[in-house]
Protein backbone atom coordinates (compact mmCIF):
# COMPACT_ATOMS: atom_id res chain seq x y z
CA UNK A 1 0.00 0.00 0.00
CA UNK A 2 2.04 3.46 -0.88
CA UNK A 3 0.43 6.82 -1.18
CA UNK A 4 -0.44 6.18 -4.96
CA UNK A 5 -3.54 3.61 -3.42
CA UNK A 6 -4.57 6.36 -1.82
CA UNK A 7 -4.35 9.15 -4.24
CA UNK A 8 -6.02 6.74 -6.62
CA UNK A 9 -8.95 5.88 -4.19
CA UNK A 10 -9.56 9.90 -4.27
CA UNK A 11 -9.07 10.33 -7.79
CA UNK A 12 -12.28 11.14 -9.91
CA UNK A 13 -14.71 11.88 -6.05
CA UNK A 14 -16.09 14.76 -6.08
CA UNK A 15 -17.64 16.87 -2.92
CA UNK A 16 -21.11 15.86 -2.55
CA UNK A 17 -23.60 17.89 -3.62
CA UNK A 18 -25.71 20.05 -0.91
CA UNK A 19 -29.67 19.06 0.03
CA UNK A 20 -32.28 20.28 -1.61
CA UNK A 21 -33.21 23.91 -0.48
CA UNK A 22 -29.71 24.99 -0.02
CA UNK A 23 -29.50 26.77 -3.00
CA UNK A 24 -32.87 29.12 -2.24
CA UNK A 25 -31.71 29.12 1.60
CA UNK A 26 -28.09 30.96 0.62
CA UNK A 27 -29.36 32.66 -1.83
CA UNK A 28 -32.82 34.38 0.25
CA UNK A 29 -30.19 34.79 2.85
CA UNK A 30 -27.49 36.24 0.75
CA UNK A 31 -30.02 39.10 -0.50
CA UNK A 32 -31.70 39.54 2.84
CA UNK A 33 -28.40 40.01 4.21
CA UNK A 34 -27.47 42.79 1.46
CA UNK A 35 -30.66 44.38 1.95
CA UNK A 36 -29.72 44.98 5.46
CA UNK A 37 -26.36 46.26 4.63
CA UNK A 38 -28.04 48.84 2.20
CA UNK A 39 -30.69 49.90 4.94
CA UNK A 40 -27.78 50.12 7.62
CA UNK A 41 -25.57 52.41 5.14
CA UNK A 42 -25.88 55.69 7.05
CA UNK A 43 -26.75 58.98 6.23
CA UNK A 44 -22.99 60.57 5.65
CA UNK A 45 -21.88 57.33 3.94
CA UNK A 46 -24.53 57.85 1.05
CA UNK A 47 -24.18 61.32 0.77
CA UNK A 48 -20.44 60.81 0.14
CA UNK A 49 -20.94 58.59 -2.36
CA UNK A 50 -23.60 60.36 -3.91
CA UNK A 51 -22.85 61.61 -7.65
CA UNK A 52 -25.08 64.44 -7.29
CA UNK A 53 -23.62 65.85 -4.31
CA UNK A 54 -20.13 65.60 -5.61
CA UNK A 55 -20.90 67.43 -8.49
CA UNK A 56 -23.05 69.94 -6.75
CA UNK A 57 -19.49 70.20 -4.36
CA UNK A 58 -17.31 70.20 -7.15
CA UNK A 59 -19.82 73.19 -9.37
CA UNK A 60 -19.55 75.43 -5.94
CA UNK A 61 -15.88 75.40 -5.57
CA UNK A 62 -15.49 76.28 -9.27
CA UNK A 63 -18.22 78.93 -9.25
CA UNK A 64 -16.22 80.19 -5.99
CA UNK A 65 -12.52 80.09 -7.94
CA UNK A 66 -14.48 82.05 -10.79
CA UNK A 67 -16.14 84.28 -8.61
CA UNK A 68 -12.59 85.77 -6.92
CA UNK A 69 -10.87 85.66 -10.37
CA UNK A 70 -12.96 88.00 -11.90
CA UNK A 71 -13.62 90.54 -8.50
CA UNK A 72 -9.62 90.82 -8.43
CA UNK A 73 -9.39 91.25 -12.64
CA UNK A 74 -11.87 93.67 -11.98
CA UNK A 75 -10.23 95.64 -9.15
CA UNK A 76 -6.72 95.33 -10.61
CA UNK A 77 -8.68 97.63 -13.40
CA UNK A 78 -9.76 100.20 -11.25
CA UNK A 79 -6.68 100.76 -10.25
CA UNK A 80 -4.97 98.35 -7.82
CA UNK A 81 -6.11 97.43 -4.69
CA UNK A 82 -7.34 99.16 -1.81
CA UNK A 83 -4.31 100.86 -0.04
CA UNK A 84 -3.77 99.66 3.75
CA UNK A 85 -4.82 101.13 6.37
CA UNK A 86 -1.23 101.18 8.54
CA UNK A 87 1.34 102.99 5.81
CA UNK A 88 -1.67 105.44 5.50
CA UNK A 89 -1.45 106.42 9.41
CA UNK A 90 2.47 106.26 9.69
CA UNK A 91 2.68 108.94 6.30
CA UNK A 92 0.26 111.41 7.67
CA UNK A 93 3.06 113.67 9.28
CA UNK A 94 0.54 116.81 10.10
CA UNK A 95 -0.80 114.91 12.78
CA UNK A 96 1.79 115.07 15.59
CA UNK A 97 0.15 113.08 18.35
CA UNK A 98 -0.48 110.26 15.88
CA UNK A 99 2.87 110.66 15.15
CA UNK A 100 4.08 110.02 18.84
CA UNK A 101 1.70 107.26 19.33
CA UNK A 102 2.90 105.36 16.35
CA UNK A 103 6.74 106.10 17.04
CA UNK A 104 7.31 104.21 20.90
CA UNK A 105 10.24 105.55 22.96
CA UNK A 106 13.69 103.50 22.36
CA UNK A 107 15.37 101.36 25.04
CA UNK A 108 18.80 102.78 26.24
CA UNK A 109 19.97 99.46 26.96
CA UNK A 110 23.17 101.26 28.78
CA UNK A 111 20.23 102.11 31.10
CA UNK A 112 18.94 99.21 32.53
CA UNK A 113 17.11 99.11 36.11
CA UNK A 114 19.27 97.75 38.49
CA UNK A 115 17.73 94.62 40.63
CA UNK A 116 19.15 94.21 44.24
CA UNK A 117 18.61 91.24 45.84
CA UNK A 118 19.05 92.28 49.34
CA UNK A 119 16.64 95.57 48.60
CA UNK A 120 19.62 98.45 49.04
CA UNK A 121 18.19 101.49 47.15
CA UNK A 122 19.84 101.70 43.95
CA UNK A 123 21.60 104.89 43.62
CA UNK A 124 20.39 107.54 41.24
CA UNK A 125 22.95 109.13 39.96
CA UNK A 126 25.60 106.91 39.34
CA UNK A 127 23.12 104.37 38.57
CA UNK A 128 19.55 105.57 36.32
CA UNK A 129 17.15 103.19 36.42
CA UNK A 130 14.59 104.98 34.09
CA UNK A 131 13.67 104.94 30.78
CA UNK A 132 14.35 107.64 28.26
CA UNK A 133 10.90 109.93 28.19
CA UNK A 134 10.36 111.25 24.52
CA UNK A 135 7.53 113.79 24.54
CA UNK A 136 5.88 114.62 21.65
CA UNK A 137 7.25 118.00 20.31
CA UNK B 1 -18.03 20.70 -11.96
CA UNK B 2 -18.71 23.39 -14.18
CA UNK B 3 -21.52 25.79 -15.01
CA UNK B 4 -22.48 27.93 -17.50
CA UNK B 5 -21.93 31.47 -16.81
CA UNK B 6 -24.36 34.54 -16.90
CA UNK B 7 -23.35 37.65 -18.23
CA UNK B 8 -24.73 41.28 -18.31
CA UNK B 9 -25.94 41.69 -21.90
CA UNK B 10 -26.27 45.45 -22.77
CA UNK B 11 -28.93 44.68 -25.33
CA UNK B 12 -32.26 44.20 -23.19
CA UNK B 13 -30.47 44.63 -19.72
CA UNK B 14 -30.42 40.64 -18.47
CA UNK B 15 -28.21 37.98 -18.00
CA UNK B 16 -27.40 35.47 -20.51
CA UNK B 17 -25.32 32.15 -20.44
CA UNK B 18 -21.89 33.28 -22.27
CA UNK B 19 -20.60 29.79 -23.81
CA UNK B 20 -17.63 30.23 -21.03
CA UNK B 21 -17.65 27.86 -18.14
CA UNK B 22 -17.36 29.04 -14.47
CA UNK B 23 -16.15 26.71 -12.62
CA UNK B 24 -14.39 26.52 -9.12
CA UNK B 25 -11.07 26.23 -10.51
CA UNK B 26 -11.73 28.75 -12.92
CA UNK B 27 -8.92 31.82 -13.21
CA UNK B 28 -8.47 34.70 -10.85
CA UNK B 29 -8.94 37.10 -12.70
CA UNK B 30 -12.41 35.39 -13.67
CA UNK B 31 -13.13 34.82 -10.01
CA UNK B 32 -12.67 38.59 -9.49
CA UNK B 33 -14.66 39.10 -12.46
CA UNK B 34 -17.50 37.73 -10.39
CA UNK B 35 -17.20 39.35 -7.47
CA UNK B 36 -16.92 42.67 -9.44
CA UNK B 37 -20.53 41.00 -10.87
CA UNK B 38 -21.66 40.88 -7.03
CA UNK B 39 -20.67 43.94 -5.98
CA UNK B 40 -22.41 45.56 -8.51
CA UNK B 41 -25.68 43.59 -7.70
CA UNK B 42 -26.11 42.27 -10.90
CA UNK B 43 -28.78 39.69 -10.90
CA UNK B 44 -27.67 36.47 -11.91
CA UNK B 45 -24.21 36.82 -10.18
CA UNK B 46 -25.05 35.69 -7.02
CA UNK B 47 -26.62 32.29 -8.87
CA UNK B 48 -23.81 31.79 -10.75
CA UNK B 49 -21.55 31.88 -7.68
CA UNK B 50 -23.81 29.46 -5.83
CA UNK B 51 -23.76 26.66 -8.61
CA UNK B 52 -19.53 27.13 -8.93
CA UNK B 53 -18.73 27.34 -5.26
CA UNK B 54 -21.71 25.51 -3.50
CA UNK B 55 -20.62 21.83 -3.60
CA UNK B 56 -17.39 22.78 -2.37
CA UNK B 57 -17.72 24.87 0.41
CA UNK B 58 -20.60 22.23 1.04
CA UNK B 59 -18.11 19.44 1.73
CA UNK B 60 -15.82 21.21 3.68
CA UNK B 61 -18.46 21.92 6.01
CA UNK B 62 -19.27 19.13 6.14
CA UNK B 63 -15.42 17.95 6.88
CA UNK B 64 -15.68 19.59 10.36
CA UNK B 65 -19.60 19.32 11.20
CA UNK B 66 -20.35 16.00 10.00
CA UNK B 67 -24.10 17.08 9.45
CA UNK B 68 -25.67 17.76 6.17
CA UNK B 69 -27.95 20.51 8.29
CA UNK B 70 -25.40 22.66 9.78
CA UNK B 71 -23.18 22.25 6.66
CA UNK B 72 -25.93 23.67 4.80
CA UNK B 73 -26.07 26.24 7.12
CA UNK B 74 -22.76 27.24 6.71
CA UNK B 75 -23.24 27.29 3.13
CA UNK B 76 -26.10 29.99 3.64
CA UNK B 77 -24.25 31.74 5.99
CA UNK B 78 -21.22 32.06 3.57
CA UNK B 79 -23.19 33.63 1.16
CA UNK B 80 -25.40 36.08 3.05
CA UNK B 81 -21.57 36.79 4.07
CA UNK B 82 -20.91 37.34 0.64
CA UNK B 83 -23.76 39.82 0.22
CA UNK B 84 -22.88 41.97 3.40
CA UNK B 85 -19.42 42.40 2.21
CA UNK B 86 -21.03 45.01 -0.92
CA UNK B 87 -18.41 47.11 -2.96
CA UNK B 88 -15.73 45.62 -0.92
CA UNK B 89 -15.85 42.40 -2.72
CA UNK B 90 -13.96 44.38 -5.63
CA UNK B 91 -11.13 44.30 -3.35
CA UNK B 92 -10.62 40.85 -2.29
CA UNK B 93 -7.40 39.75 -4.06
CA UNK B 94 -8.04 35.52 -4.52
CA UNK B 95 -11.97 34.96 -4.03
CA UNK B 96 -12.02 31.31 -4.14
CA UNK B 97 -9.40 31.25 -1.07
CA UNK B 98 -11.49 34.13 0.78
CA UNK B 99 -14.75 31.77 0.26
CA UNK B 100 -13.07 28.70 1.35
CA UNK B 101 -11.79 30.88 4.66
CA UNK B 102 -14.90 32.29 5.84
CA UNK B 103 -16.57 29.18 4.83
CA UNK B 104 -14.02 27.44 7.26
CA UNK B 105 -14.14 30.07 10.26
CA UNK B 106 -18.03 29.62 10.22
CA UNK B 107 -17.93 25.59 10.22
CA UNK B 108 -15.12 25.94 13.08
CA UNK B 109 -17.89 27.90 15.05
CA UNK B 110 -20.57 25.75 14.51
CA UNK B 111 -18.68 22.66 15.26
CA UNK B 112 -17.91 24.24 18.69
CA UNK B 113 -21.31 24.98 19.08
CA UNK B 114 -22.06 21.60 18.35
CA UNK B 115 -19.45 20.37 21.00
CA UNK B 116 -21.66 22.52 23.43
CA UNK B 117 -24.65 20.51 22.83
CA UNK B 118 -22.52 17.06 22.97
CA UNK B 119 -25.72 15.21 23.96
CA UNK B 120 -26.72 14.91 20.05
CA UNK B 121 -25.95 11.84 18.82
CA UNK B 122 -22.86 12.69 16.15
CA UNK B 123 -23.68 12.36 12.45
CA UNK B 124 -20.57 11.00 10.17
CA UNK B 125 -21.93 12.52 6.98
CA UNK B 126 -20.02 12.00 3.59
CA UNK B 127 -17.63 14.74 2.62
CA UNK B 128 -16.79 13.37 -0.74
CA UNK B 129 -19.42 11.50 -3.12
CA UNK B 130 -18.69 9.87 -7.10
CA UNK B 131 -19.40 11.80 -9.45
CA UNK B 132 -22.52 11.77 -11.91
CA UNK B 133 -20.25 11.37 -14.88
CA UNK B 134 -18.98 7.69 -12.86
CA UNK B 135 -22.19 6.34 -10.76
CA UNK B 136 -20.26 3.00 -10.59
CA UNK B 137 -17.39 5.10 -8.39
CA UNK B 138 -19.87 4.91 -5.75
CA UNK B 139 -18.75 2.52 -3.40
CA UNK B 140 -15.20 3.87 -3.55
CA UNK B 141 -16.31 7.06 -2.27
CA UNK B 142 -17.92 5.90 0.29
CA UNK B 143 -15.39 3.40 1.60
CA UNK B 144 -13.43 6.96 1.26
CA UNK B 145 -15.41 8.95 2.79
CA UNK B 146 -15.61 6.16 5.93
CA UNK B 147 -11.44 6.22 5.64
CA UNK B 148 -11.67 10.17 5.85
CA UNK B 149 -13.78 9.66 8.75
CA UNK B 150 -11.86 8.17 10.99
CA UNK B 151 -9.04 11.29 10.29
CA UNK B 152 -9.00 13.95 13.13
CA UNK B 153 -10.31 16.93 11.73
CA UNK B 154 -7.30 18.83 11.25
CA UNK B 155 -6.00 16.41 8.95
CA UNK B 156 -9.17 15.69 7.19
CA UNK B 157 -9.80 18.95 6.20
CA UNK B 158 -6.40 19.92 4.70
CA UNK B 159 -6.54 16.80 2.46
CA UNK B 160 -9.99 17.57 1.05
CA UNK B 161 -8.58 21.12 0.09
CA UNK B 162 -5.75 19.71 -1.32
CA UNK B 163 -7.83 17.23 -3.44
CA UNK B 164 -11.22 18.43 -3.45
CA UNK B 165 -10.66 22.51 -4.27
CA UNK B 166 -6.93 22.61 -5.94
CA UNK B 167 -5.31 24.28 -3.86
CA UNK B 168 -1.61 24.47 -3.34
CA UNK B 169 -0.59 23.95 0.75
CA UNK B 170 0.18 28.11 0.68
CA UNK B 171 -3.18 28.79 -0.35
CA UNK B 172 -4.55 26.18 2.42
CA UNK B 173 -2.21 27.58 5.05
CA UNK B 174 -3.17 31.21 4.66
CA UNK B 175 -7.05 29.81 4.75
CA UNK B 176 -6.54 27.71 7.80
CA UNK B 177 -4.31 29.89 9.32
CA UNK B 178 -1.24 28.54 9.46
CA UNK B 179 2.28 28.19 8.01
CA UNK B 180 2.49 26.44 4.91
CA UNK B 181 5.10 24.00 6.04
CA UNK B 182 2.19 22.54 8.97
CA UNK B 183 -0.15 22.61 5.79
CA UNK B 184 2.08 20.41 3.98
CA UNK B 185 2.83 18.39 7.56
CA UNK B 186 -0.90 17.75 8.44
CA UNK B 187 -1.30 16.70 4.84
CA UNK B 188 1.57 14.29 4.73
CA UNK B 189 0.68 12.67 7.95
CA UNK B 190 -2.80 12.53 6.82
CA UNK B 191 -1.79 10.78 3.95
CA UNK B 192 0.06 8.22 6.10
CA UNK B 193 -2.84 7.65 8.43
CA UNK B 194 -5.40 6.55 5.96
CA UNK B 195 -3.12 4.45 3.87
CA UNK B 196 -2.59 2.61 7.37
CA UNK B 197 -6.46 2.62 7.74
CA UNK B 198 -7.16 1.09 4.19
CA UNK B 199 -4.22 -1.64 5.04
CA UNK B 200 -6.28 -2.23 7.70
CA UNK B 201 -9.29 -2.74 6.05
CA UNK B 202 -7.88 -5.04 3.68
Amino acid sequence: MSDQDVDRLLAGLVPPPPPSGTRELALAAARAAGIREVEAEDRWSRLWRSRPARLAWATTVAALLLAHAVLTVERAAQGGLSPSPAPVASRSGNDAELAAIAELPPLRLGLLPAIDPFGRPAAASSNPSTLSSRRPS
Amino acid sequence: MDVMPVVDDPTDGTWKDAGRPLSFTMSVESWRQLFGDIADRRSGALEGLYDAVAPHLFGLAVCRTRNREDAADVVAETFARVAQQGPRLRSVRDPRSWLLTVTRRLTVDVARERVRRAAEPLETAACIAASAAEPGRRLDARRAARLLALLPDHQREVIYLRHFTDCTFAAIGRIIGIPTFTAASRYRLGVRRLRALMEEAT
